[in-house]
């Protein structure tokens, strides 16, 4: 599956981010991931302990904090919330409309020591 | 109660219209208050606040003095770093880049074969073929006479812009040339990657169902062409031809959609026409 090289690109950074502060040990790891993002969180957290082995992530908590979805019609420039994936304008009913956010996966902090 | 998610919305069971259609995929976001995913080990709290689900791994160790270090980079910046320096490379080379996905068997190499046939004499064109193993398709790609790289993922289920880049590095295509990379068989993980294309080409073959661009919907709403392949075998199936154009409306309306025949040769003079045009740009 694809998150197993994403979760290696994550520990990669992770370890980039930790040796560049001095840090010893890293205890947990935050990261932000939107509905739209083609990726499966319970992917990640399956293969985070496995790719994070032996490296300075090794045995952190690893915490996904989901976020909205927002979009922009292009016809009415009306900004709105996402609930469905495919969802038409809620004011002029346009398809297909914009999204502002919510494909995002980015490692947001690290708590280390 | 809906079968994909355990809510109580009705699902219709027949596909007419966009918002019928949608029905089908739109129940893959937490309602509020729903966390969406149970935690990997059991007892885990799933704390819900606001707009924000956390979902958490196993408890870290007990307290000790730490600093919270903040990043704010995406994960994908890597992909994303070799994809941009790939476009950059093929924008200033003058080389149109097609990136052709679909699952296995629907029948890629088996265009790229015909293409590369009818074509060779008025367009240079390269290809970079991904597959797990083998290097079956490169040997049929080569076989028309066209140079091509075959990159074996191993257990690799897509292929990335690093890999993209390494190829280029040593089957550098020429200038003013068409260069097709064949993706790993797969309607799930290619569309979370970037390779640097111009054009993505997803392909379906009739023998799939009409449905699938409902079912897979991440990969089709990236497409800038659909390639509707195999129409040859239509009369031999129980294929919804606007149903599957309804389908592909509902994911992405603004996908070119080409009915075609790679072996009949049904449908390829569109295709033709649609690759002479971005060789002249």
């Amino acid at each position: 599956m694809h998150e197993l090289s994403l979760c290696r690109d994550l520990v990669a950074m992770v370890a980039e981010v930790a040796a560049a502060e001095n840090a010893t040990k890293v205890k947990t790891i935050s990261l932000e991931l939107g509905p739209f993002a083609h990726i499966e969180p319970n992917s990640i957290l399956f293969c985070f302990d496995a790719v994070a082995e032996g490296t300075l992530a090794a045995g952190a908590k690893l915490e996904i904090i989901r976020t909205p979805a927002r979009a922009l019609c292009p016809k009415c420039r009306h900004q709105q919330m996402l609930t469905e994936r495919f969802q038409s304008c809620e004011l002029c009913d346009y398809f297909p409309i914009e999204l502002v956010n919510g494909n995002e996966f980015v490692l947001k902090s690290l708590e280390v020591c | 109660m809906c079968g994909i998610c355990g809510c109580s919305e009705e699902v219709t069971t027949q596909a007419t219209s966009r918002q019928s259609l949608l029905n089908y995929i739109g129940h893959t976001q937490p309602r509020s208050g729903m966390a969406l995913l149970q935690p990997l080990l059991p007892g885990q709290e799933v704390p819900i606040s606001g707009d924000t689900t956390a979902l958490l791994s196993a408890a870290g160790s007990p307290a000790e003095s730490t600093r919270l270090i903040q990043v704010e980079r995406s994960i994908q910046d890597k992909n994303n770093h070799f994809a941009k320096r790939n476009r950059e490379y093929f924008q200033h080379n003058h080389i149109a880049v097609l990136n052709l996905l679909s699952s296995p068997g629907s029948g890629k190499t088996t265009l790229l074969v015909k293409t590369l046939t009818q074509l060779k004499q008025q367009i240079e064109m390269f290809v970079i073929e991904g597959d797990q193993q083998t290097q079956i398709d490169a040997d049929r790609i080569r076989a028309t006479g066209a140079a091509v790289l075959q990159v074996n993922t191993g257990k690799g289920c897509h292929l990335d812009a690093a890999q993209v880049g390494t190829a280029c590095a040593a089957l550098a295509p020429s200038p003013k040339s068409i260069l097709f990379i064949e993706n790993v068989g797969n309607l799930v993980c290619p569309a979370a990657f970037d390779l640097g294309e111009q054009v993505r080409v997803v392909m379906l073959s009739v023998t799939e169902g009409e449905d699938k661009p409902l079912k897979y919907p991440d990969i089709f709403e990236t497409a800038d062409i659909v390639l509707l392949n195999k129409c040859d075998l239509l009369p031999y199936l129980e294929f919804d031809r606007a149903q599957c154009l309804a389908a592909i409306e509902a994911v992405n309306p603004r996908a070119q959609v080409i009915w075609m025949s790679a072996t009949s040769g049904l449908g390829l003079s569109q295709w033709y026409d649609f690759l002479e045009g971005i060789s002249r740009v």
